[in-house]
């Protein structure tokens, strides 16, 4: 039999929708011109209804799709079950879409699409599409099988107590650990694709009568506006939704945990997710959050509080302490005891530099030791803390360059930042540490009140999609303190926090079950 | 989400209200008491709060007939355009140079107390500098940020309280009432003027939520106020007697430098202590920036202040330096007080309270 070849001219551009036509030549052509030199893509033509039989046509990226279910369950029951069974083969010859679509097939999930711009681009994410002769619709077979990694305990965010899943690079396999924690039909993960080339999927995922819908709408409107080529990490969307870019401070939260995404959501706050990125993002985020860690919801809520205090105190510290050695040795001894005063002034006596100098040194000796033990391969990371801790810290004692109380000031410093429980917050206020550390030094005393007047003024004026960045601190919200710095335990815990505005407040009914 | 509208709350007006009289005049409190009444200091601290509240009420009464008219409307709508413009560059007049002048007050004390080298020009600069910044932002994030430091003042207030100050004597406050009435009234005089920044209350109605309970919130605050100062002024007299708290610079932080600190590990904690008072300090200033800033603002027709809070801000630098030395600050202190302070902090709100009940009875 001679076909008579139809001449193809085709280009493609993402806008376009072309039509699936019924003339399944050209539909081969259309797709073979847009997938020229993508040699990952299989193409298979084969014939239903022995020889003489109709001609059907399916292609998938090799790699993402489950070959094996293809095999068996497509094309097994196509090609050799539809000859072994009646009816024949010509008298169903006519209908042969609808006897595939219902009768053929042994796959649960599939769609019907008839543009092949978005059939390509479905099947360019791992599913499979099936042409038959004569229709003018195409069969969408849900084969998305690609390499994953499994589920593992983030190595970011470690807890004792609580459960040890963290996301993965799978955004299915991330929504699917949330949906376990909330089988609430009113829990909804929206879908999205952003960026022109990439088209990387986004969910959004909020439960509908807590969430504030104007968080949900800021939201909506900040990733309708995004026309980047491609999202690569949850950090690309972060950047693109955050008000103020120059900020030090994360106006998302960033985590690998499951349970705090799913804790948020009943907040009433909106968490979102990017494929092949392991890290959630979670709007709005209030400072609270940073201080915080899922942790001190399971465990007995008093020891919660202390160590809620103590991440207080570290954050605190890991932001003062240099600055208030520069400013206690080279402004104001007095304030210290006249011996350890003098004992300072002892030790520091063969140091050629001033504090200030000092102090710059050793931090950013320890910035230094932390970047290099980040990046270290595992084998050899234990070298690190030998170069660290020896040759650094005992040497440059040794050598007169540092006083042996610097040293000291460093150590708290270093164990102070890596008690908060966020590393964004953290890098931060390391960030902060030095700008306190030239306030001193200038300054003194009034300088670091300076410096800490002038970052609150930044925090102050600093908000989270509508959220100030504060709250509940500031503004006050006394409800709220139940779970900011303190923590009761959960029988008291009746209301959800406030200051993100939730619908619904209540997340605690009395005992008899009434609201 | 909260409403981004540039309001505040009734906690935040309660904030503001404690926060912005609170500021240096402490430092020097007790001395000027004790020259003036002696041990009665406390007696006409309380009175002077009370004549405190009085104003309050006034101003919350008008607020309440006009609200959420601007300052400078009722103004004009009491007294006639000329006459409320006139009292309006009286009133920016007065922020202005208090504004001034406490920035100088603070400098003195800083050199002092912290920065034995540093030029007074130094100090003021960066400080000025941050005030303007908060104050441009508004009276929201104002609000909010009064908000934040409220935290670090509780701790400073609470560290004043606990210290341990040996040789404390209490029957250094006796003999009580024994005082000519007339001289009571100079130290309640001394008092009232104490609590000045409490006015900027007459700025804040058209910036509130809801202004029901502002009567009562002011109130509070200002009970707190008295209350702060009377601790302050009983622990100077106990423990250094009138005579010697007469010849003092800065009593309050010498009475903190005298305090002992058991198993010390820190010794001169009154450079702490001042430090952490700084912000106190600073709240002070910033409201009084955004206070001359509103009413220029409203008296210039400019819709936003913001622009106006840097104009002036020559002005309040030079202002700031013109005294030339602590002493000759403190003579123009109580010179203000004695003219533009009067009037704006006890006349005005009273013949405002006056004019508003005879032009309520005609109408």
């Amino acid at each position: 039999m001679l076909k008579r070849k139809k001449e193809v001219t085709y280009t493609y551009s993402p806008s376009s929708k072309t039509k699936v036509s019924k003339d399944i030549e050209e539909n081969i052509e259309i797709i073979k011109t847009m997938l020229k030199d993508c040699d990952d893509v299989v193409f298979r033509e084969f014939e239903v209804g022995g020889d003489g039989g109709e001609k059907m046509f399916l292609f998938y990226v090799d790699g993402m799709a489950d070959k094996l279910l293809l095999d068996e369950f497509v094309l097994m029951p196509l090609m050799i079950s539809s000859r072994e069974v009646a009816p024949d083969f010509n008298q169903i010859k006519n209908k042969l879409y609808e006897v595939t679509k219902d009768n053929a097939m042994v796959v649960t999930d599939f769609k019907e699409m008839d543009i092949i711009e978005d059939i390509v681009m479905e099947v360019l994410s791992g599913d499979t599409a099936l042409f038959i002769s004569n229709t003018d619709k195409v069969l969408l077979i849900a084969t998305k099988a690609f390499p994953t990694r499994s589920v593992s305990e983030p190595s970011a965010e470690i807890v004792i107590r609580g459960p040890r899943d963290g996301f993965t690079e799978t955004i299915r396999i991330n929504t699917a650990l949330i949906r376990r924690r909330i089988r609430d039909p009113r829990f909804k993960i929206k879908q999205k694709r952003i960026g022109v080339r990439s088209k990387t999927d986004i969910a959004i995922m909020y439960i509908e009568d807590i969430v504030d819908k104007r968080v949900l709408d800021q939201l909506y409107s900040k990733l309708d506006k995004i026309n980047i080529d491609a999202i690569i990490d949850s950090g690309y969307i972060q950047q693109l939704i955050e008000d103020k870019v120059f900020s030090i401070f994360p106006q998302a939260q960033t985590t690998e945990r499951p349970d705090v995404v799913a804790a948020a959501v009943y907040e009433g706050r909106v968490g979102i997710l990017v494929d092949n990125s392991p890290f959630a993002l979670i709007v709005p985020v209030t400072i609270n959050a940073f201080f915080q860690s899922g942790e001190d919801y399971y465990s007995r809520p008093v020891i919660s509080t202390f160590i809620r205090f103590l991440r207080i105190i570290a954050g605190a510290l890991s932001i003062l302490a240099p600055s208030l050695y520069i400013a206690i040795t080279s402004f104001h001894p007095q304030i210290i005891p006249a011996k350890l005063a003098l004992s300072i002034a002892a030790t520091r006596e063969g140091v050629p530099f001033p504090a200030f100098v000092e102090a710059i040194i050793m931090e950013a000796t320890f910035e230094l030791l932390r970047e290099a033990g980040v990046r270290l391969p595992r084998p050899i990371g234990s070298t690190i803390g030998i170069v660290g801790g020896l040759v650094i810290g005992q040497a440059a004692v040794a050598a007169g360059i540092v006083s042996p109380i610097m040293v000291i000031v460093v150590a708290i410093t270093a164990i102070s930042s890596f008690s908060i429980t966020n590393y964004e917050l953290a890098t931060a206020l390391r960030l902060l540490r030095f700008i306190f550390m030239i306030a001193a030094s200038i300054y003194g005393l009034y300088g670091i009140v300076l410096s800490y007047i002038g970052t609150l003024i930044y925090v102050v004026n600093l908000k989270s999609f509508g959220t100030p960045y504060l709250a509940p601190l500031s503004p006050f919200y006394i409800t709220d303190m139940k779970d900011s710095i303190f923590k009761l335990p959960l029988k008291y815990l009746k209301t959800r926090p406030l200051h993100f505005d939730p619908q619904d407040i209540i997340r605690q009914g009395d005992e008899d079950g009434s609201k | 989400m909260v409403p981004n509208d540039d309001k505040i709350s009734q906690f935040q007006v309660a904030l503001i209200v404690f926060l912005t009289p609170i500021g240096v005049g402490i430092f020097t409190l007790p001395s000027t008491l004790a020259k003036d009444v002696e041990t009665n200091g406390w007696l006409s601290l309380i009175l002077g709060g009370l004549v405190c509240l009085l104003e309050i009420y006034f101003i919350c009464c008008i607020a309440k007939k006009y609200s959420p008219a601007k300052f400078t409307d009722v103004l004009k709508q009491l007294f006639g355009k000329f006459l409320g413009t006139i009292f309006a560059v009286i009133i920016f007049i007065y922020f202005l140079i208090f504004s001034a002048l406490e920035v100088r007050l603070f400098a003195e004390t800083t050199k002092m107390y912290l920065l034995y080298k540093t030029p007074l020009e130094y100090i003021i600069i960066p400080f000025l500098f941050l005030g303007i910044i908060l104050a441009r932002c508004g009276i929201e994030p104002i609000a909010r940020f009064f908000e934040a430091v409220i935290y670090l003042v509780a701790i400073t207030f609470i560290l004043v309280f606990l210290l341990y100050l040996p040789k404390s004597d209490y029957s250094n406050l006796l003999p009580v009432l024994r005082i000519h009435p007339l001289k009571l009234l100079k130290g309640v005089e001394d008092s009232f003027f104490s609590f000045s920044g409490f006015e900027v209350l007459l700025l804040l109605f058209p910036f509130m939520r809801d202004s029901k309970k502002s009567f009562k919130v002011s109130a509070i605050s200002i009970m707190l106020i008295t209350f702060i100062y009377v601790v302050i002024f009983v622990q100077c007299i106990a423990r250094f007697g009138v005579d010697y708290t007469k010849t003092l610079l800065y009593p309050t932080l010498s009475l903190i430098k005298s305090s002992d600190v058991p198993g010390a590990f820190i010794e001169g904690i009154e450079g702490l202590l001042f430090s952490l008072w700084i912000v106190l300090i600073f709240t002070t200033l910033a409201m009084f920036i955004f206070a001359y800033s509103v009413i220029a603002g409203d008296l210039l027709k400019q819709k936003e202040a913001k622009h106006i809070v840097i104009l002036f801000l020559p002005a309040v630098y030079i202002v700031s330096l013109l005294p030339d030395n602590i002493a000759s600050t403190f003579e123009l202190v109580d010179k203000l007080i004695k003219s533009l302070g009067y009037f704006v902090i006890l006349i005005l709100p009273t013949l405002m309270f006056i004019v508003s009940k005879i032009k309520g009875e005609r109408a």
